[in-house]
């Protein structure tokens, strides 16, 4: 097989990968947007459980988060279809990490925010919805595109568990034909094909939420 | 097919006596890690070309699955001579994935130092090298410690991608024990269970080395 | 704020149920059902490695092999149409089948005493013995399980949770001289790329895999003395189909069928397509005595 044939074998997984990626995003963002508010307004007992879960999901190494959905979960008679089981371990265990940047984007907010939305006769919840949230996305965005590259890399894992994305077509091309170097070059470049415009795309984006958040400072 | 506590409780000594594996294994991909990455900001900040070299080479790194390259090293590289055992493979290629992160965290540390000092260095007339030993280093490691310390968990959880290529680590034990018994179940409970303990207390530790450091730098 | 506390707190619980909803209601959660209503329903799905001669997915996306065959040759006429398969790597087969990941293994998978504890296998198909993967010219000259046992200084590749690897254990090569590997073209780059001297693997698989033209500089060790039983004669591995324990009724469903197939000559037609000679059929034992270490 040329390489070009390779390539065009493994991107036979791009389907799965981006299934993957997007049913994970389904898991991540809600995750991320509610326990990173959780988070930011708990105080005492109840941030204290919030903060384990997030921490649960963060902490584990996702390889090992598949692996015990995947094979554990079903001997407690929990058995969930692979795709669900890479979404939810791959998007919760991002969401993770989302949920600490959309805290740290809430709190880097100008309280004064809060104090004249609260002037104004603004409910809490209102405040969050209109003032800070629209804020704090601006603030995420690079972040949110970041994380989204993370994701996809971490889609290579479930290939481990059986599902057929771009690293399991590339496994089984070599299983039938075998040629490590055509095979992983292609790989690695197929990856390279699917990430590196999110890498610059991100970028861009940073470059322009810097450039809005300045000329705002300055008034 | 029900879940056997007693094979999990079982399963802990063997997993843990590869716990020295992942500690090491972890630290000097981390020294690694830290090595390269301080080495490619310092190469990125030499000369324009450079810059976009550096530059391109870090995206490419991190645009593809860390596992992906693992797996490019430990069957690529044979074919072209270079047969290197299972973990310095690993630690290889965990120090460069890596090293692109770090890089970045090292220009945030280096452009977090005064612009006074380097003035200051050059109306010395400190030779670069020296500046760079004497001057930069010393500064930014008190900038960076933190984020250093969260890549260590980071590396920490990484570390079960090495049992792919075959590197005794912990999950590798616990693939070991299962595929002796023909239950998966039980010993990737175990193993999720112990490097969920293990990332949260070398990550609460960090936080606590964060605040202590916060606490000097208010002289 | 103590109210906002408590208005959140409810807002995340309810946020919780339906993330948890949502999990159930996504890609469809596996159920497990009965052999009867799966054979009802005319689909079956079976584990695979993906090697050849086993069970490997073709170049057209249809999944074949001996075992696969049999199984189609076997259920087809009970009503079985549609065969759909997931490929594992050899290891995680017998977990995957415990975890419903599919309903049989029909991929060149030998009965042993420790495998009959965690499920139940059909009566055998195959008797095949070990194979050695060597460089070419045999440098090292390994012609058994012993030789390497007695060289220190020979890596021996297996793949993981193999009986090929489990054989050589029992032989006497000691396990720090055994690199075990997850996909079976590891073991051929392990032997290419000088990370082990010699790769163990059933001899059909050898033979596969060396028929590849892109493998070049290997050649299989012969003569090759595998494991041998204490009376000297070769110890063989005899494959079967593997069911969960629950699945009795399956098995002995299949069961019924595969002596139907021998009598009639399928069995040895499928054996033939897939290279096997009469050496390989498998003798009249049960598995039953196997299972109990015969």
């Amino acid at each position: 097989m040329s390489f070009v044939e390779i390539l065009a074998g493994i991107f036979e997984g791009f389907g799965v990968t981006a299934t993957v990626t997007l049913w994970g995003m389904a898991y991540a963002v809600p995750f991320a947007l509610v326990f990173g508010i959780l988070q930011h307004f708990t105080t005492g007992p109840a941030r204290w459980i919030v903060t384990a879960i997030i921490e649960f999901w963060r902490s584990s190494p996702v390889i090992v988060l598949l692996f015990v959905f995947y094979y554990t979960l079903p001997s407690f008679g929990i058995t969930l279809s692979g795709i669900t089981v890479a979404a939810m371990a791959l998007g919760l265990n991002i969401g993770g990490y989302g949920s600490q940047a959309v805290r740290a984007a809430l709190q880097a907010l100008d309280p004064g925010q809060v104090e004249a939305g609260r002037a104004l006769g603004l409910r809490r919840l209102h405040i969050l919805a209109l003032i800070e949230l629209p804020q704090a996305f601006k603030a995420m965005t690079p972040t949110f595109i970041n994380q989204v590259i993370q994701l996809i890399k971490g889609t290579a894992l479930v290939s481990l568990i059986t599902l057929t994305d771009m690293t399991f077509r590339a496994k089984e091309i070599s299983q039938l034909q075998y040629d490590p170097v055509g095979t992983y070059s292609a790989l690695l470049v197929a990856y390279f094909i699917v990430c590196y415009p999110a890498t610059i795309l991100g970028r861009w984006v940073e470059k322009r939420v810097a450039v809005s958040e300045r000329t705002r400072g300055e008034f | 097919m029900n879940f056997n506590l007693d094979f999990a409780i079982a399963s802990l000594p063997i997993i843990l006596s590869a716990l020295g594996t992942t500690i090491w294994v972890t630290i000097v991909s981390c020294l690694g890690a830290a090595l390269l990455g301080f080495t490619f900001e310092i190469l990125r900040r030499s000369s324009r070309v450079m810059s976009y070299v550096m530059r391109f080479l870090i995206d490419f790194i991190r645009s593809t699955p860390v596992l992906v390259q693992l797996y490019f090293l430990y069957f690529v590289l044979p074919f072209y001579g270079v047969t290197l055992p299972s973990y310095v493979v690993g630690i290889l290629g965990l120090s460069l994935y890596y090293s692109g992160y770090l890089a970045e965290v090292f220009k945030a540390g280096i452009d977090g130092i005064p612009s006074g000092q380097f003035e200051a260095a050059h109306a010395l007339g400190l030779r670069r090298l020296d500046i760079v030993i004497f001057v930069i280093a010393p500064q930014m490691l008190r900038n960076i410690a933190a984020p250093m310390g969260n890549y260590f968990v980071s590396i920490l959880k990484a570390t079960p991608y090495l049992a792919i290529i075959a590197v005794p680590e912990m999950l590798g034990q616990a693939m070991e024990i299962a595929s002796d018994t023909f239950r998966y179940a039980e010993p990737m409970l175990t193993v999720g269970v112990i490097f969920l303990v293990l990332a949260v207390s070398i990550a609460q530790l960090v936080r606590l080395m964060e605040t202590r450091l916060l606490k000097s730098a208010k002289r | 704020m103590l109210n906002m506390t408590r208005r959140l707190t409810i807002k995340a619980g309810l946020a919780a149920l339906a993330l948890a909803a949502f999990a159930g209601s996504g890609p469809a959660a596996l159920a497990q059902s009965d052999a009867k209503e799966r054979l009802a329903s005319g689909t079956l799905t079976i584990g695979i490695h993906n090697r050849a001669p086993w069970g490997f997915r073709s170049s057209t996306g249809e999944v074949q092999g001996y075992h696969p065959d049999l199984v189609k040759a076997a259920l087809e006429p009970l009503g079985i149409k549609n065969i759909n398969f997931v490929i594992s790597e050899f290891g995680a087969l017998i977990p995957g089948l415990n975890a419903n990941r599919f309903d049989m293994i029909a991929s060149g998978i030998a009965i042993t005493p420790k495998r009959c504890q965690e499920v139940i296998f059909s009566e055998p198909d195959l008797a095949v013995g070990d194979g050695l993967i060597v460089k070419q010219g045999n440098p090292l000259n390994i012609h058994s399980y012993a030789d390497i046992a007695s060289n220190p200084k020979i890596r021996l590749a297996g793949g993981r949770g193999t009986e090929n690897t489990k054989n050589a254990i029992a032989a006497g090569v000691p396990q720090d001289q055994i690199l075990q590997l997850h996909e079976t073209t590891d073991l051929v780059s392990a032997v290419l790329g000088g990370r082990a001297d010699a790769a163990t693997l059933s001899a059909p698989s050898v033979v596969s895999l060396l028929q590849d033209k892109n493998v070049k500089g290997l050649e299989r060790a012969a003569p090759f003395t595998g494991l041998t039983k204490e009376n000297g004669l070769p110890s063989a591995m005899y494959t079967a189909i593997a069911f969960r324990t629950n699945d009795a009724a399956l098995r002995d469903l299949f069961n019924e069928r595969l002596a139907k197939l021998k009598a009639d000559g399928t069995v040895k037609k499928i054996m033939e397509t897939y290279g096997f000679t009469d050496a390989e059929m498998a003798p009249e034992i049960k598995t039953a005595d196997v299972c109990k270490g015969d």
